[in-house]
């Protein structure tokens, strides 16, 4: 007599999910896993700058002003002596803050946007891809930069003006996801249940649309650190003494005869977390949607 | 229990409209088993969904009154139509491959229904949805219940649905084709599955079907659908014995026995049904039927009641209803 034995554990356990499998994936690409830890390092010294900075980003050294990379400052001084690599520390605050802000709020404003005009279709949709046409006409860049004109800036309107002018994309995004959730079987089965349709589209069908729209909020993040570089360049971004590597790139410009440090640094630095977030985001949507890959390389 | 008072169900289409159902009468009383049969394309579906005002878009319900428990449910607000729907009438789907949600385990599932229509807590849905998937058949409930969709065969899936439309202890449960996306091996389990619950709760039900053979084994009276109109309406026995439509014995005809002698060749009915984009007057099946007349062409039948038969035996129910101007007479065709 030979005894059946029946595997009895818990069937979750032996199928792997969905982010799991995503990240095994993601693994196996180095470029994205390398530039995933670039980023992992830049956001890490972004949110402990003060504890990594060898100094302050407003204490100056006048006497050591413009002076190229010594004992005392790796990596340099700007104009008024202030040392290269703390403000580049700091600077790291400054852009990941709008970098990632303002996409997020252009995803929690875009992403409604995209739910309701994608599920109701008809007149909501209609109102909503006349909001889209109009939007895509006038240059998102030039709309953040018309409100800083009128309103001023400082961190926390950067990240306003950037991340309403963001918002577009996560709308069509989410649009485009939620008509094609929308007539699905088990959205039916769920109204047969009779859930609530608020409940449907966000307990039932955000977790199936929420893939895309990470990726894309990853993606728009060298985007905006692009942006935010830029318009700190024109002057229209952080002010003094914040440090934010755009400003810090207008500041060395005026001096690159003499020091090329002041330039190079915030490019550097700049040029880093564009590359890094971007292989990052074009890995997690091979990761995620491995179809995609044949449109990897943008 | 549920009344439907001649209900008009229509799409509108690039160009004109198509009616799908066309002046629908049903009732089915509570405990009753009402089997609902007709071709792809006859409106059985769509009436079906009508009944819980699930008619997809853009379809619209255009008349007709609809009473469940003597409410009226096209009236009524969105807020009640939920609770009716799951809470009072279960459905259970045609295809439970794509009718749970992927990204959301099978717990989760009956938890928002417990939760949405008896109030139940975590602990107590928990306890409850092993209950449930248990008197299923499904094995090892505790931890599948944890798992996914996907981890579960098609069989299984029904079961789950089927526990699913259950769980909030609902009077009526609708199962619109509930087999059709199964193994044949399987079919049987599910029906019988669906009878045993059906009966252990005392509910009503409703089955979809093309199959006449399931309408055979699980129903208490039938409804005869062609072309979003009732044709016949009998108990089962009495339909199985006494087809009156044309149509209704073109179906039965189409039935594979295993009595039938090997040489027979299957029947079939000629042609295919309409899609119907003009209410026009006349009987649906006359194109296909093989006892048209003039009048056929011209006036639509009325769904009568046939009386009981002048000697008094057999199964004069006096639920026997037909449309049709030429009736078979009982008898008539061997």
């Amino acid at each position: 007599m030979t005894a059946i034995t029946v595997d009895t554990k818990p069937i979750t356990a032996a199928t792997p999910g969905f982010w799991r499998t995503a990240w095994r994936r993601f693994r196996r690409n180095k470029l994205a896993l390398v530039s995933g830890i670039v980023v992992v390092l830049i956001l890490l010294t972004a949110i402990l700058a003060p504890l990594i900075a060898p100094q302050g980003y407003q204490v100056q050294d006048l006497a050591n002003s413009l002076a190229g990379p010594s004992r005392g400052h790796l990596l340099g001084t700007d104009r008024l002596g202030r040392d290269l690599l703390s403000r580049a520390i700091y600077g790291a605050r400054t852009s990941m803050l709008v970098a990632i802000g303002a996409p997020l709020l252009g995803a929690v404003i875009g992403i409604p946007i995209g739910i309701l005009a994608g599920w109701y279709g008809r007149a909501v949709d209609f109102v909503a891809l006349r909001l889209f046409e109009i939007f895509t006409m006038v240059p998102q860049i030039l709309v953040a930069l018309l409100l800083i004109a009128l309103f001023g800036n400082s961190v926390g309107k950067l990240i306003l003006f950037l991340g309403i002018s963001s918002w577009l994309g996560f709308a069509r995004l989410a649009r485009a996801q939620y008509i094609s959730l929308r007539n699905r079987d088990f959205v039916l089965a769920a109204q047969a249940v009779g859930v609530p349709t608020w409940r449907i589209l966000i307990i039932h069908l955000l977790p199936s649309a929420v893939g895309p729209l990470i990726i894309f909020l990853v993606q728009e993040i060298p985007a905006t650190i692009f942006a935010s570089a830029g318009f700190s360049f024109l002057g229209l971004g952080v002010q003094d003494p914040l440090a934010d590597w755009g400003k810090m790139l207008n500041d060395g410009t005026q001096y690159l005869s003499i020091d090329l440090w002041t330039v190079m640094v915030p490019t550097v630095c700049i040029a880093l977390a564009t590359l890094a977030f971007s292989f990052c985001g074009d890995g997690m949507r091979d990761a995620i949607d491995p179809s995609s890959r044949q449109s990897a390389s943008r | 229990m549920l009344e439907i008072d001649d209900l008009r169900v229509s799409f509108p289409l690039e160009r004109g409209m198509l009616y799908a159902v066309r002046g629908l009468d049903l009732t089915v009383r509570a405990g009753e088993r009402l089997g609902v049969v007709g071709e792809s394309g006859s409106g059985k579906s769509v009436s079906a969904a009508a009944i819980a005002r699930m008619v997809p878009a853009p379809g619209r319900i255009s008349s007709g009154h609809i009473r469940f428990d003597g409410s009226d449910v096209i009236g009524l607000p969105e807020r009640d139509l939920r609770r009716l729907r799951g809470g009072q009438i279960g459905m259970i789907p045609q295809s439970p491959q794509t009718s749970m949600n992927p990204v959301i385990t099978i717990e989760a599932h009956f938890q928002e229904a417990l939760a949405l229509h008896l109030g139940l807590s975590k602990a107590q849905s928990s306890d409850r949805t092993i209950e449930l998937l248990r008197s299923v058949g499904i094995p090892d409930p505790g931890s599948r219940m944890r798992g996914y969709q996907h981890q579960l065969s098609g069989g299984m899936r029904q079961r789950v649905m089927i526990a699913l439309a259950i769980a909030c202890e609902p009077r009526l449960l609708i199962a619109d084709e509930p087999t059709t996306a199964l193994d044949v091996t399987i079919q049987a389990q599910i029906l019988e599955l669906f009878d045993r619950l059906v009966a252990e709760s005392d509910l009503a039900s409703i089955l979809i079907t093309h199959n006449l053979g399931i309408v055979a084994g699980h129903c208490d009276r039938v409804v005869v659908m062609y072309a979003g109109k009732v044709m016949e309406t009998a108990t089962v026995a009495e339909l199985f014995a006494r087809p009156s439509h044309p149509y209704t014995l073109g179906l039965l005809r189409c039935v594979p026995r295993l009595t039938a002698a090997r040489t027979r060749t299957f029947a079939t009915i000629p042609g295919s049904p309409p899609r119907v984009t003009e209410d026009a007057p006349g009987c649906p099946f006359a194109p296909r039927c093989d006892r048209v007349t003039a009048q056929c062409r011209t006036e639509t039948p009325e769904l009568l009641r046939i009386g009981a038969r002048a000697d008094g035996s057999g199964f004069a129910s006096g639920e026997h209803s037909v449309a049709c101007w030429h009736p078979v007479e009982f008898g008539e065709v061997a």
